[in-house]
C-alpha cells in the first residue's frame, strides 16, 4: 500500500512540475452525450427515461490531459449525478501515456469505447456488463493508476494497458450491500452501472470506493490490430476479493476476456459490415465455507453484427442501420443470483447525422429457472446524440 | 488456475510475435499513410467520423489528445490526425 502511494505521489508531482513549465496554451473542450429512451416491457408500464453525460476535457499541453464525465440521470423524482471517470493523463513518450483516477476499465473494450448511448448500436447493454441487468462479470470503471499506448508494428499495431485498482468485492451475506448501491431494473441505457447485488451472495461487486481489502487488482489488455479493419484482443484482472479480516479473506478472482471488432465497408455489400464480440469468464475462488461452498465460475458473452447500406443511392437507406445481437450469461447454479439468461435483441438505426440516430429495438429474452424457464419481450424506443 | 494462465500469456506471446514478424513484412506502415486515411481507420473503427468542421482547430487539438489516450493512437497517428483535421476544417 505505501508503494502504491509513493508511485501515486510521484506520478502527480511529475505531471505537476511539467504543467509548470510548460509554456503552452490551455485548451478546453465540452463534449458529451445525452439521450432519451421509450421502454415497454411486456408486464411493466411503458417508461420514458433520460440521461445526460458532459465530458469535459482539458489540455494543459500537448502531454497532459485531464478528462471527466459525468453522469446525470432521473432517479425516484431526483437527478443522481455520478462521475463516470475523471482522471489525469500524461503522455510520458510515444510507447508509454500514465493514467491516474478514475478510468473506463480497460480489460473490457465495450465498457472502455462502445458503452456511449450514440456509439452503442443498441439502446440495451449486454448481459453480463451491468450490476443492473442482474449480475455483472466486469467492473466498467476501475479507480486507481493505469498505463497504456498503442506499437506501431509495420502495418499493425500492438495496443496494451495495464492497471492496478481497488478492485471488486466478494458479496457474502445477503443483507450486505456493499457499496450502497443495490442492484435495480434491467439498464436500458447503454450506460455503465456499478454497484452490488443486494440480496445475493457470491458475486462480486464492482463499486470498488471503498476498496474492502488493502490488495489492490491488477488488470490488462493487449489488442492486436491486425489490419486496420479487424482488432482482436485479451484481458484479464487478477484480484483479492475477500474483506479484510474476515474467513473470506483470502479468496481471489481472476476475470479474462476475449474480444473482436471488426468494421469493414464492402462494396459487393453496398455497404458497411460491422462485427462486434465479447466473451468474459470469470473464476472466484471457492472458500469452502457455509454458502459459498461451490465453484463459483460464471460466463458472459456477446456477438453483434451491423449493417449500414452505404452505397445505396437512397440517402433514406443510406441513413439505416440494422443490428441484432445474441447475449448470454451463465452463473454457478449453486449462487443465489443464479439466473442463467439468453437475449436476442434486434434493432433498425437511423442516423440523423453523423452522432444523432434513432433507434428502435425488440428484445426477447430467456431467463433459466429450476422450475423452468420464462421469456419476456421489450420494446425500446431510443433517440441519442453525441456533441 | 495458474496453468491457465501461464497458457494464457503463452499464446498470446506467439500471436505477437506472429503479428510482429508479419507486420514487419507489410508494405504499407502506419507511418506512410496520411492522414485522412487514418482519421477514417482509427475513428471508424468505433463510431462515425466527425467532419472536421465540426470543432475548431484548438478543440481538435484537445479531442485528438483525448482519443490518442483512449483508442491508444500512435504519436505518428495522432499528429498525421490533427494535421489532416485542421487543413480540412
Amino acid at each position: 500500500m505505501k508503494k502504491v502511494k509513493i508511485l501515486i505521489a510521484f506520478i502527480l508531482s511529475f505531471m505537476l512540475s511539467q504543467s509548470l513549465m510548460a509554456q503552452k496554451e490551455q485548451k478546453s473542450l465540452l463534449t458529451g452525450y445525452g439521450f432519451t429512451n421509450l421502454e415497454i416491457e411486456s408486464d411493466d408500464p411503458a417508461q420514458f427515461k433520460i440521461g445526460f453525460n458532459p465530458i469535459f476535457l482539458w489540455s494543459i499541453n500537448n502531454n497532459i490531459l485531464f478528462e471527466s464525465e459525468l453522469e446525470f440521470e432521473i432517479e425516484d423524482n431526483s437527478t443522481v449525478v455520478v462521475i463516470e471517470y475523471a482522471q489525469i493523463m500524461y503522455i510520458a513518450n510515444a510507447y508509454m501515456t500514465f493514467g491516474a483516477g478514475k478510468f473506463l476499465s480497460p480489460n473490457n473494450i465495450f465498457s472502455e469505447r462502445y458503452h456511449p448511448a450514440w456509439i452503442n448500436k443498441l439502446p440495451n447493454m449486454p448481459l453480463g456488463l451491468s450490476a443492473h441487468s442482474g449480475a455483472q462479470l466486469l467492473a466498467g470503471t476501475q479507480v486507481g493508476l493505469q498505463v497504456r499506448s498503442g506499437i506501431p508494428v509495420g502495418s499493425s499495431k500492438i495496443v496494451y494497458a495495464l492497471y492496478v485498482s481497488n478492485g471488486p468485492a466478494l458479496i457474502v451475506d445477503e443483507d450486505e450491500d456493499i457499496h450502497g448501491e443495490g442492484g435495480g431494473d434491467e439498464d436500458p441505457h447503454g450506460e455503465i452501472e456499478e454497484g452490488g447485488h443486494h440480496g445475493a451472495t457470491g458475486p462480486l461487486s464492482f463499486s470498488n470506493i471503498p476498496d474492502n481489502n488493502s490488495d489492490k487488482a491488477i488488470g490488462g489488455r493487449i489488442g492486436f490490430i491486425l489490419f486496420p479493419e479487424l482488432e482482436i484482443g485479451y484481458g484479464f484482472e487478477t484480484a483479492r476479493v475477500g474483506t479484510d479480516d474476515t474467513e473470506f479473506s483470502d479468496v481471489r478472482s481472476f476475470n479474462n476476456v476475449v474480444d473482436l471488432s471488426y468494421v469493414q465497408d464492402i462494396k459487393s455489400l453496398a455497404g458497411k459490415v460491422d462485427v462486434r464480440s465479447q466473451f468474459t469468464w470469470l473464476n472466484v475462488d471457492n472458500p469452502g465455507i457455509d454458502h459459498l461452498n461451490y465453484e463459483n465460475n460464471s460466463t458472459a458473452w456477446y456477438a453483434q453484427f451491423a449493417y449500414q447500406p452505404y452505397y445505396i443511392e437512397s440517402s433514406f437507406l443510406q441513413n439505416l442501420e440494422f443490428v441484432v445481437r445474441y447475449d448470454q450469461i451463465d452463473l454457478p447454479k449453486e449462487a443465489e443470483l443464479n439466473t442463467d439468461q439468453n437475449r436476442i435483441t434486434v434493432g433498425v438505426n437511423y442516423w440523423l447525422n453523423h452522432s444523432t440516430v434513432i433507434k428502435f429495438a425488440y428484445g426477447n429474452i430467456t431467463s433459466e429457472h429450476e422450475d423452468g424457464s420464462e421469456s419476456e419481450s421489450t420494446l425500446i424506443f431510443q433517440i441519442a446524440m453525441g456533441f | 488456475m495458474k496453468n491457465k494462465i501461464s497458457k494464457i500469456l503463452f499464446v498470446s506471446l506467439v500471436v505477437a510475435f506472429i503479428l510482429i514478424v508479419l507486420g514487419c513484412a507489410a508494405d504499407l506502415t502506419n507511418a506512410n499513410k496520411p492522414g485522412a486515411l487514418l482519421w477514417g481507420e482509427n475513428c471508424g473503427r468505433c463510431h462515425n467520423v466527425r467532419p472536421p468542421s465540426s470543432l475548431t482547430d484548438s478543440e481538435w487539438d484537445v479531442a485528438v489528445l483525448h482519443m490518442r489516450t483512449r483508442a491508444n493512437l500512435t504519436e505518428t497517428e495522432a499528429e498525421k490526425i490533427v494535421v489532416f483535421l485542421k487543413a480540412a476544417n
